[in-house]
């Protein structure tokens, strides 16, 4: 009995210790990550622990929703670890849910780290965010919008 | 040792619960992007509120923050008014969560137009009126209140307060998510809503702009789902008074016209970043009958809330 506990006790510290299941601490991305939007001005973060929270092969794409307004120039930057060459990808959507670009560009390979959106029409936005890489990854983005001046 | 195994075995099933929780197949198309958008404004009967904790969430998160609009409203020139915000020495008269919650909201929203127009000596008792509200709703955690004093005795820290005080927030919300409090959330959230609608259409009869007129208009999208994150709680007497009050206020904006004009947009690197230039047009029509209208029901809900 005390075999099997010693093993299932190792299997649940691997779990605990794998580099591909290795917590994903967000916060210093968001530190960082805020201040690249030096004349922008925070609004939200979101956080992504797709190294923890999915499985292999299954990589997630976080959607989330802002009413934009008209008159407002917003921000969405991507901080991650791309040490392993991931990339975060950022892609951005009207109200109608059509697709206005996204942070990369397939046919140059141009990754942008920062999408900035000047908004002619208020209505609500939707947002995702993924990883190219099918183990996911970890990071944060920062929604901002434009101070006065 | 059986117990030890038991919890073991607990602790595997939920780590597995975990990773399947969130599955969803890998495919880039757009469509299959387009499927994890969140929905939009969900127009439901009010005996068919059913609405899942992701949405409700996805819909609390999607809400303008009060931030934007004091940003505006010292964009267009407008002075301050100390007047206008919700005194402290109310906050003592808060006794259940319902109110604690949404005047923790409202106070939020009072703390982000107070440190944009830099007034430090009004910042440092907002911060201790919110910091007791956040403590009696066990979420003060997420405040470093110590240091926001100490940037709020200074005018030049203006943007590391609102970065740690927006981000405190931010973090708050995102607690009450896990903590599956939404409800907390929604009653603050409507707080700071109805607060920079009320110091919007407030600051509107004394200073009149175009922009500002726009902006109190545009809260046609946002007050349906306000009105539909309170349907989901009207069972508690507090919100389903404050649920009519909304859906009175929503009867107004039924009137208010927005028009939308597609055009495609246009994308051009600036600094490494892309910029992206907006081309699509809404009017918004909106009389000032209409704008009337509203700021004396902003008024009487707020006056409700913050007694």
């Amino acid at each position: 009995m005390k075999d099997i506990s010693n093993i299932l006790f190792s299997i649940l510290f691997l779990f605990m210790t794998s580099p591909s299941k290795a917590q994903c601490d967000s916060e210093p991305f968001l530190d960082n990550c805020t201040s690249t939007i030096n004349e922008f001005r925070f609004l939200k973060h979101y956080k992504f622990r797709t190294k923890d929270d999915e499985k292999l092969g299954e990589p997630r794409v976080y959607g989330y929703s802002y009413v934009f307004s008209k008159g407002s120039t917003y921000v969405l930057t991507a901080c991650y670890d791309d040490s392993e060459g991931n990339k975060m990808i950022v892609s951005l959507y009207d109200s109608n849910r059509k697709l206005i670009s996204s942070s990369y560009d397939k046919k140059t390979g141009k990754l942008y780290p920062t999408i900035k959106f000047k908004c002619s029409s208020t209505g609500i936005y939707y947002f995702t965010f993924n990883f190219e890489k099918e183990e996911g990854g970890c990071g944060v983005s920062i929604l901002g919008f434009n101070k006065s001046n | 040792m059986r117990k030890h195994l038991i919890y073991l075995f607990l602790s595997l099933f939920l780590f597995s619960a975990c990773g399947s929780s969130n599955e969803s197949s890998q495919d880039d198309t757009q469509d299959n992007v387009t499927n994890q958008l969140p929905t939009e404004n969900i127009q439901l009967e009010e005996h068919e509120v059913e609405i899942s904790h992701e949405m409700m969430f996805e819909i609390i998160e999607s809400i303008p923050a009060p931030i934007e609009t004091a940003t505006m409203i010292k964009d267009i020139g407008a002075p301050y008014y100390e007047e206008l915000i919700n005194s402290t020495s109310n906050a003592i008269n808060y006794s259940t969560n319902f109110k604690k919650a949404v005047n923790l909201g409202i106070y939020g929203a009072n703390l982000g137009y107070i440190n944009i127009y830099n007034e430090v000596g009004s910042a440092v008792s907002y911060l201790s009126t919110i910091s007791e509200l956040a403590n009696d709703l066990r979420v003060g955690q997420f405040f470093d209140f110590h240091t926001l004093k100490r940037l709020a005795s200074n005018r030049d820290n203006l943007d590391s307060l609102l970065y740690i005080s927006t981000k405190g927030f931010d973090k708050m919300n995102n607690y009450l998510k896990v903590q599956n409090r939404g409800n907390i959330s929604v009653y603050m959230l409507v707080g700071g809503w109805l607060e920079a609608l009320y110091l919007s259409t407030q600051i509107a009869e004394s200073n009149e702009s175009d922009v500002l007129t726009e902006r109190i208009g545009e809260q046609k999208i946002t007050i349906d789902n306000i009105r539909l994150l309170l349907t989901v709680y009207k069972r508690d007497p507090f919100v389903r008074d404050l649920l009519g009050d909304i859906e009175e206020l929503k009867a107004i904006y039924d009137e208010v016209e927005i028009t939308t004009t597609y055009k495609e947009p246009t994308m051009i690197e600036e600094d490494g970043a892309l910029m992206i230039e907006d081309n699509t047009v809404t009017e918004i029509n909106i009389t000032k009958e209409q704008i009337a209208k509203i700021r004396k029901k902003a008024s009487e809900i707020r006056a409700e809330l913050i007694s």
